[in-house]
């Protein structure tokens, strides 16, 4: 898949999982990698990074019961606007493949 | 691979760009990948090659920094703009020109014809200036250097415009000419110095043909190159 295209999808799958809960870094890349087997878990936590510095998430330490402390991330309002911009966009790119009949 | 590996390579790339600090902010992500993973009960080993390799995700990190996307977009954008000067300004044409006018400027302000009106002056200087009054002789040293100017700023030009146009029709055929013009910018540059010491030597012949060493120079390796260029078959770059 073409890495553009593939991060734009991890973007989106990672600002949906956290539009519904938060999490820390480990649990998001475990669900990330239900759908992206083949994704490095390493460049899941480089967009989550990224998705952080452009403002979409934000994050705060938190405790854990045996010990290190961990990152706990929650999407942003900007995230929220982000998140449902791409989606309509997928939409609207997928209505356009389907309608060409190509899917 | 171990985790203590990893992490180390990773710190080491991360710190060619980050400071030690933010390095290490970056690198906590990672020690927390490795504790949680740990504890699901995962290998040190396994967690590595399923992390990625140090090196590429340090490049990924680093390609996302907001100076690095600035720099792409402004070298992106010199790029277009050179391009749309390189290949499809017209007034670039007319720029190039400019050196070959301030050399036929220069030409006509210090009286460039002068040398050639009295060319022998230049060989045995010392018995010429007896036959020559003081004016003509002092006016012979500008206006060959004059002509030497001429030379170089003509050069200059003809060499942007070699490669200008090289460039726009997609041919290297004539670069091998800019070796000669190139060997007679620099001639001229030493004829120009050897003027000045003209008056001090009794044939400036020897001197002349010294400075102009360079151009011959350029000529053999023009020769090379218009032979290397052509024993293959004709391309288009």
């Amino acid at each position: 898949m073409d890495a553009q295209f593939k991060k734009g999808v991890l973007e989106m799958c990672i600002l949906y999982t956290l539009a519904k809960d938060e999490m820390y870094g480990y649990e998001i890349m475990r669900i990330v990698k239900n759908y992206f087997p083949d994704v490095y878990d390493g460049t899941i936590y480089t967009v989550l990074r990224r998705l952080a510095s452009d403002g979409y998430l934000d994050f705060y330490i938190g405790e854990t019961s045996d010990g290190p402390k961990r990152k706990y991330y929650f999407i942003t309002e900007n995230g929220n606007i982000y998140l449902n911009d791409n989606i309509e966009q997928w939409k609207s790119l997928c209505s356009i493949v389907q309608s060409m009949g190509i899917i | 691979m171990t985790r203590k590996e990893f992490i180390n390579s990773l710190y080491k790339e991360l710190h060619h760009y980050f400071s030690s600090k933010d390095s290490k902010a970056i690198i906590m992500d990672y020690e927390e990948y490795f504790d949680a993973g740990i504890t699901e009960g995962k290998s040190e080993d396994e967690l590595c090659r399923q992390c990625g390799e140090p090196k590429k995700l340090a490049m990924e990190i680093i390609g996302d920094t907001k100076a690095i996307k600035i720099r792409k977009i402004l070298s992106s954008k010199i790029i277009k703009s050179l391009d749309k000067v390189i290949y499809h300004s017209k007034a670039i044409i007319y720029l190039l020109l400019i050196p070959l006018l301030v050399g036929v400027i220069k030409w006509f302000v210090d009286s460039g014809w002068y040398y050639w009106k009295y060319p022998d002056m230049l060989w045995n200087f010392e018995s010429n200036l007896v036959k020559y009054n003081n004016i003509i002789t002092e006016k012979i040293g500008p206006s060959l250097a004059a002509n030497t100017w001429f030379m170089i700023f003509g050069s200059t030009t003809v060499i942007m415009l070699l490669i200008v146009l090289s460039l726009r029709q997609k041919t290297y055929r004539y670069l091998y000419l800019i070796a000669i013009f190139a060997g007679i910018i620099i001639s001229m540059n030493n004829v120009r110095y050897a003027l000045g010491q003209l008056a001090s030597k009794e044939r400036a012949l020897g001197l002349i043909l010294n400075a102009m060493k360079p151009f011959f120079i350029g000529i053999i390796l023009s020769a090379i190159l218009f032979i290397i260029i052509n024993i293959r078959k004709p391309r288009v770059i």
